[in-house]
Formats: C-alpha cells, sequence, structure tokens
C-alpha cells in the first residue's frame, strides 16, 4: 500500500505491506535510532512519537500513520544531547542500547510537563527496560538534569 | 501477527459493512494485542478513523469513546478514581497511548483491570447494530453476531476505587478489585482467574463475608488460597478507603 509519511517534518512516500510496523519501515528508510528489542511492546526500546505521542513502534502499523507526524531521536538532536550528557555523567550510558527509546519517552513527558517530579519521571519510564539494569544511574543523571533546569 | 489486507473505513457505516460482507473480518482497536496474536489475520478494519476519541460528561456520568487510549484516562480530571487509577500500572505510558478502551472491553480479557473498573461501576456498552448492553451481561454472553463497540456510558457515582496486586509494576494483576459507591457498594473482582463479577452491599465492612461472594481459581500464576489471601488485602484497603468516604 502506497503511504506518505511526515518523519521528523519531512515527508517521504513508501509502500508497505499491510502488517508492516513503523519500526521495519523507519529502519528501512535509514532512521537507525529506533531499536528493535523485544519486538512484543514489552521493553521500550522502539518508542518514537506520533503526533507528539510516545508510541511503541513495533505496533504501530505503518499503514496506519498515513499522512501523519512521526518523531524519532534524529528529529530531536539538540534536546536529546543535553538530557544525555547528564545521563552519561553519572556512567549510565552503559551499552547504549535503551538510550533512545528512554529519551524519546522523556521528551514526550517533557512536552507534558516541563518540570516533572522524580516520581513523575519514573512513572513514565517504568515501560522502559535496560538490559545493563542501570536504572540508578539514569535516574541520578535525570535528577541532576531537571535541577540544573530549574535553577 | 500478519494482516492480508487492511482497511481504514472513514465512517462507521462502512466500517460495519465490511465487517458483515467481509468473511474472518477483525476489527483493530489499539492493536497491541492483536500485534502479540500468532495468527494471520485475512482482513482487518481498523477504527482509528472513525472519531470515536472523545470523552464527553452528560447529565447522568459520562461517555467513553470506543478509542480513547488508556493514557487519555489516566490525564482526565473527570475519569472517576477507580477508572482513572486502574490504568496506571499497565505497561508503560507508550503502550497505554495505544491501548484503548473499546480493545480492553472486546477482547473480554479475564485479567484485564479496566474491565474490573468498569463493571464496579456498572457501565452500559453502545453498540452500532445491538445498541446498549450492561457490561456484565457482554462479560458473560459475549455477543450473538459481529457488531462495532461506539462508546462506554458510565453513570455517575460518589466514590470509587481500585486496587490490585502486580507482581511488578506493569505486569499482569494476579488479582484485582474495584468498588464503586453510589447509594450501595458494588464490589467488582478480576483476574480470579476469570473475567470481572460484580455484586453489590449495602456495606463493605465483613470482609470475610464479600470475599465468599467470589470464586477463586489456581492457574499458573497463582493458586487459588493465594489469590483469596491478596483479595483480602485489597478489601481491608478498601474498607480502610471507605471509612474515609464516610467522614467526607
Amino acid at each position: 500500500m502506497e503511504v506518505t509519511l511526515i518523519i521528523n517534518g519531512n515527508r517521504y512516500s513508501v509502500s508497505a505491506e499491510p502488517d508492516e510496523m513503523l519500526l521495519n519501515t523507519l529502519r528501512k528508510l535509514g532512521f537507525k535510532s529506533v531499536k528493535k528489542g523485544c519486538d512484543s511492546t514489552s521493553c521500550g526500546v522502539c518508542n518514537i512519537h506520533v503526533d507528539g505521542k510516545v508510541v511503541p513502534s513495533c505496533a504501530f502499523l505503518t499503514v496506519r500513520a498515513d499522512h501523519r507526524e512521526i518523531t524519532t531521536l534524529e528529529g530531536l538532536q539538540e534536546r536529546a544531547k543535553e538530557i544525555a550528557a547528564y545521563v552519561t555523567a553519572e556512567g549510565a550510558e552503559q551499552c547504549g542500547y535503551c538510550s533512545p527509546g528512554n529519551l524519546m519517552t522523556l521528551m514526550a513527558l517533557f512536552n507534558e510537563n516541563e518540570n516533572p517530579t522524580m516520581e513523575e519521571v519514573k512513572h513514565f519510564l517504568a515501560g522502559n527496560l535496560c538490559r545493563c539494569s542501570g536504572y540508578e544511574g539514569q535516574h541520578r543523571g535525570i535528577a541532576k538534569y531537571l535541577e540544573v533546569k530549574k535553577a | 501477527m500478519k494482516i492480508k489486507e487492511y482497511s481504514n473505513p472513514r465512517n462507521i457505516k462502512d466500517a460495519y459493512e465490511q465487517l458483515i460482507s467481509r468473511e474472518k473480518a477483525t476489527i483493530m482497536g489499539g492493536g497491541v494485542f492483536l500485534k502479540l496474536q500468532r495468527r494471520t489475520l485475512p482482513f482487518v478494519i481498523d477504527l482509528s478513523n472513525l472519531g470515536l476519541t472523545g470523552i464527553e460528561t452528560t447529565p447522568t456520568g459520562f461517555t467513553i469513546g470506543a478509542m480513547v487510549t488508556l493514557r487519555q484516562i489516566e490525564t482526565d480530571a473527570s475519569i472517576p478514581d477507580g477508572l482513572r487509577e486502574c490504568v496506571k500500572q499497565i505497561a508503560g505510558v507508550a503502550v497505554r497511548n495505544m491501548a484503548t478502551v473499546g480493545g480492553s472491553v472486546m477482547g473480554r480479557y479475564p485479567f484485564s483491570d479496566v474491565l474490573t473498573a468498569l463493571v464496579a461501576l456498572n457501565a452500559t456498552l453502545a453498540f452500532y447494530k445491538k445498541g446498549e448492553v450492561p457490561i456484565s451481561e457482554f462479560l458473560d454472553q459475549g455477543l450473538e453476531k459481529a457488531d462495532i463497540l461506539l462508546s462506554i456510558s458510565v453513570p455517575k457515582v460518589k466514590h470509587s476505587f481500585f486496587q490490585t496486586y502486580k507482581k511488578v509494576y506493569t505486569d499482569f494483576s494476579l488479582v484485582n478489585l474495584s468498588i464503586a459507591k453510589a447509594d450501595t457498594y458494588t464490589v467488582s473482582m478480576g483476574a480470579t482467574p476469570k473475567h470481572a463479577k460484580a455484586i453489590t452491599l449495602e456495606s463493605i465492612d465483613d470482609v470475610r463475608a464479600v470475599l465468599d461472594q467470589f470464586d477463586f481459581q489456581t492457574d499458573r500464576r497463582a493458586s487459588a488460597a493465594y489469590r483469596r489471601a491478596l483479595a483480602k488485602a485489597l478489601l481491608e484497603d478498601a474498607v480502610e478507603e471507605a471509612k474515609k468516604w464516610k467522614s467526607l
């Protein structure tokens, strides 16, 4: 099926199978920040934004995304760099596989609430798994980022 | 999940006609559970373009569109506590942005937290052809003919409460409980591991008498005795909560 996708502000015309997921389409188009993890909506590493809302791209049909606004980490580099620096400074980057999904989820939270509490951050990140189990360090980094931003 | 053919109708009439005319048509709500199934679907009807995405307050309560996401429920202040609370531990935010209330209802999932809350609230389902069906009747009997769920109506209650036991945050419930108070108490228990059932009572203070009305069974997640013990703890929490309602 022919589909028009608006990815990070640019239009793409693609041909997709009826059961093709955005995860695969986006990777084929070169958006390699979108990682394949569990492929069953359980881990959060494939999270992207569709119309500003964070969703698992492994379960989002490409045909359903026709003419909708898709954002991947490639489209939010500046903001992502700023946050990731604090996470890295805590040694919490480790293998890095979960980072794009974590950052996309966090930035969706910041779209709703610029100054969340750490409780709100943890609630938002509950569906994002880290195979290095670096959660404590990630939380320390995010807490510091929020502190500095507030000051 | 494999899909042979996909359709994204723009109005409900077309969607219904496709549903009854196409062999083995499957309706897609959020698409999360469909994605996890190892099935080949010959024809999928996506409801995402029908505008069933609003939450409306009515004089007698409120109406939730079938395609309202669990995240919308979580963030809408007009939704009663019992329903808003129940979605908070369902997977992560990203999944809740996709999963729909209609999908939770039509799946008749026995482990569902949403169904336990809706049963306690005495919700009524509105179908395109069949019209209104009480949620408990639908859970017990299902539908005799294919139909499309349009919305879920929930009458006003004074108070509502939801509590669940999960091994970890975002997991399935081992047992869940919801209570709504209008003039009487409606107590609903789900994941027993059967689907949610409700009873109506004047008082919930006698925890043992309430527990005796529910049938707990054993499956691979938990034994009947363990479920009953968890349910007792959840009910005791509910009794404490209900004391606050009385003093309000």
